[in-house]
């Protein structure tokens, strides 16, 4: 990877006449940003390096960086000023990617503003081959990273806007680079890292029972992988043997390429957060020193443990008055919270799940869902999510496995796939007999063509309903001044001036266009007595309406195109 | 007024150095047992087999009658306040492990996986969650064995000089004075009520955490706004 004898060259803050080399940005999937694909906003390398003294910090910046292997042609020692003394994390890209032709060194994970200011104005300036970059810092490492990374997405879809349609200009032109040459074009390399390995584990009981059976799996960095099956499937001992509170009767476990058996059972728990059904706080210590359990036993003191236990609270969305209480006085739902605070509180790369949510109301755990999903998104974590709720792993997983009794793996694919396509009988019969409605949401009800034609205003005049009436639709729908939805009526029944809202027909739940999927879109039209859905706009105004047949012509459609391109589905292990 | 606790010369003490001397005597056993019963209801509660055997010794110690205990430990221990406090000890056990085996054992499996998960070694988790959460079982044997103990401690009237108010009750039988009866009497009682007392503040002090009648009602408004959410 990094080749003897040639020693990056470093780059001082703010030197601008340096030129800035071309490098690899794959557009990956992920957030559609102006017309570039960001997902993660640093693709290759991510280090987040720290010493005390800046003279330090950049020999051992160097070091690590070749150490982890990446190979930048320029290593940019900056934010030396702002370096703070924090526990080093080191990720490695996947094996064999290359690396980029800039990395960032920072200790600093809210390095400031001002640099990245800087680094913008090289990357919108002058530079012919544009830019960077693969950056740096932990996720998750405290409130500055979302500033941070909306910033360089930011710089990165302004210089693909520069850059316009050309992306080959993205790829690395130096000679003997990595990756494509000049004119290929980029093909997007694997989005995550593997950092959980399950190589062939088993685990026998001394009474001859096999929970699990040579199970293999591989558990991407940085997504939500869900461990999903019948009582007794295996799926918790699986979760248990990640963090050793199983130990693995054969086989073995690796965790950023190292086997969990090399460091002290007790360093890689710490190392790992852990949320359980039920919570099981600490019902005899506050909320606050629930959640800075780990931190204080890693030795980070009072004061800067209930610091970051006060940061996360407000993370998971929990009130900053409930401190001081005592896990009794909280609901079902705020322990939960507490309970993911608690595992978030040390900063660990993995979050061990194991059906935290499932003792909780549907509509607290719908909340809670969400909350997760955002908080992964704000973070980052790995996450392993244990459920029975196969609804709950369609929903939270990036990648799902499916076991069944025996501690066998089913089947493990994305979800969409897991519904498109599942492997066998016992998978078809696990996700149940809606598996084809369920699938529907993963398709956008963006493509659905609404009519407004059959659509009047309460006030409207007699001719404008005659008009309405001619068209193709049965019934016309009654909407209020504002445009909000109202009733549907007949047109003969419907007399200008004197249309009762009581007498209307009701229209169902409305869904929202474009952003609900075709399942809503189908849901409001079954509700709705007359057949037709309403699509409201984000205020709530109607923006069309459409029937029954066109939904099951757009859903014909976008089965099409996915077995179509099927192949994309199948991109992951 | 001082007449009321004027004390015969022969117990050499006078009335609230005898209820000091019974406090120490109650207590002083409670206190040995339960740094006894601590180890013992451990291994109990890891070596489950073991409880019901540990049960029945304790409960078959109880059993001996504490003559039958004096009349031993005489030999060994004379006739001291230690003879007399032995066998308090002892019985305090049958009280004490039960309901320390018990407060550990009710700590939920999720609180204790919880724990393991995060990185609690064996020792670290018996001390910083099992036992606090264990406290309230803990002090409910403990205010029994220490009521329990404080009745018993007269006994000692029976080796000699060593009964403390059980002494004075005697003492006002022989010399027919039933003002020492009365005052041997109410005194052990009103100890016996102090104690439990003590004790009971000590886990009001001890587990702010509990749910009690009177702080459930701020909780409710939250409760109210969670589900609003």
């Amino acid at each position: 990877m990094f080749h003897a004898g040639r020693a990056p060259r470093l780059l001082r803050a703010g030197n601008e006449e340096e030129r800035l080399r071309p490098l690899l940005v794959t557009p990956v999937e992920g957030k559609d940003l102006g017309g570039v694909l960001v997902r993660q906003w640093s693709d290759g390398v991510m280090a987040l390096l720290c010493a005390r003294a800046p003279e330090r910090t950049r020999a051992v910046a160097r070091s690590k960086a070749t150490a982890i292997g990446v190979d930048p042609e320029v290593l940019w020692d900056d934010a030396l000023d702002h370096v703070r003394a924090e526990p080093v994390e080191l990720r490695t890209a996947a094996a064999g990617a290359p690396g980029p032709a800039i990395t960032h060194v920072t200790g600093d994970g809210g390095f400031g503003t001002g640099h990245l200011l800087r680094l913008r104005e090289l990357v919108a300036g002058p530079a012919p081959h544009g830019v960077l970059v693969g950056i740096l810092t932990s996720p998750g490492l405290f409130v500055f990273h979302t500033v941070v990374r909306r910033l360089w997405a930011q710089a990165m879809v302004e210089t693909f806007q520069k850059l316009g349609p050309d992306r080959s200009r993205l790829c690395p032109q130096r000679p003997g680079a990595r990756g494509p040459k000049a004119g290929e074009t980029c093909q997007p390399r694997r989005v995550f890292g593997v950092l959980i390995r399950i190589d062939s584990v088993t685990k026998r009981y001394p009474d001859g029972t096999v929970a699990v059976d040579r199970l293999s799996l591989e558990i991407p960095d940085r997504s939500i992988t869900v461990l999903v099956g019948p009582s007794g499937c295996g799926k918790t001992t699986t979760l248990r043997m990640i963090n050793r509170m199983v130990e693995p009767s054969e086989g073995t476990i690796l965790i950023d390429g190292v086997d969990s058996r090399q460091q002290p059972v007790n360093t890689l728990r710490r190392s790992m957060g852990y949320v359980i059904q039920n919570a099981g706080l600490f019902q005899h210590r506050t909320i606050l020193d629930n959640i800075a359990t780990v931190p204080r036993m890693l030795g980070w003191g009072k004061e800067k443990s209930r610091a970051r236990a006060r940061e996360l609270m407000e993370r998971v969305g929990l009130d900053g008055a409930l401190a001081k209480r005592y896990p009794y006085q909280l609901s079902g739902g705020q322990q939960q919270r507490v309970g993911v605070a608690r595992a978030l509180a040390a900063d660990p790369p993995v979050l061990l799940m194991d059906e935290p949510f499932s003792a909780v109301d549907p509509v607290v755990r719908k909340g809670l869902q969400d909350e997760l999903l955002r908080i992964q998104e704000e973070l980052g974590k790995t996450i392993v999510f244990v459920t029975h709720d196969i609804d709950e792993a369609v929903k939270l997983g990036t990648m799902v496995a499916v076991m069944r009794t025996g501690g066998h793996l089913a089947q493990y694919a994305p979800p969409a796939e897991l519904l498109s396509h599942p492997a066998d009988a016992f998978v078809e019969d696990f996700l149940g007999a809606d598996r084809g409605i369920r699938r529907l949401s993963f398709f956008s009800s963006a493509g659905l063509e609404l009519l407004t034609e059959p659509i009047v205003a309460v006030d409207a005049t007699a001719e404008r309903i005659a008009a309405a009436g001619s068209g193709e639709a049965p019934y016309l729908l009654v909407t209020d001044p504002d445009g909000k939805p109202l009733g549907w009526g007949e047109p003969g029944d419907l007399t200008a001036g004197e249309i009762e809202a009581g007498r209307l027909l009701p229209y169902g739940r409305p869904f929202a266009a474009g952003t609900d999927s075709l399942r809503a879109a189908l849901d409001c039209a079954v509700l709705s007595p007359t057949g037709w859905a309403v699509a409201v706009d984000a205020e709530g105004r109607v923006a069309g309406v459409v029937s029954q047949q066109v939904i099951g012509e757009a859903i014909r459609g976008a089965h099409a195109e996915r077995s179509a391109d099927g192949k994309v589905e199948q991109v992951a292990p | 007024m001082s007449e009321l606790f004027d004390m015969p010369s022969d117990l050499q003490n006078t009335y609230f150095g005898l209820v000091a001397l019974h406090l120490r005597e109650a207590l002083l056993p409670v206190l040995a047992g339960l740094l006894l019963a601590l180890p013992v209801a451990q291994l109990c509660v890891r070596v489950r087999w073991l409880y019901p055997p540990v049960l029945w010794v304790t409960t078959v110690l109880y059993a001996i009658p504490s003559l039958a205990f004096f009349v031993v430990l005489i030999d060994y221990t004379g006739l001291s306040e230690l003879t007399v406090m032995i066998p308090l000890a002892v019985y305090s056990l049958v009280v004490l492990v039960p309901a320390i085996v018990d407060g550990v054992r009710s700590v939920p499996q999720e609180t204790l996986a919880a724990a393991t998960a995060m990185g609690f070694g064996p020792v670290r988790r018996y001390l910083q969650v099992q036992l606090p959460i264990a406290a309230p079982a803990i002090i409910a044997g403990l205010r029994v064995a220490c009521v329990s103990s404080v009745s018993l401690v007269s006994v000692g009237m029976l080796i000699g000089n060593a009964g403390a108010l059980g002494n004075l009750l005697n003492s006002g039988m022989i010399y027919h004075q039933p003002r020492l009866i009365w005052l041997s009497v109410v005194g052990t009682a009103v100890l016996a009520i102090l104690v439990d007392a003590v004790l009971i503040g000590l886990r009001v002090l001890l587990t702010p955490w509990m749910p009690r009648g009177g702080t459930r009602e701020n909780t409710r408004p939250l409760a109210v706004k969670e589900a609003a959410r």
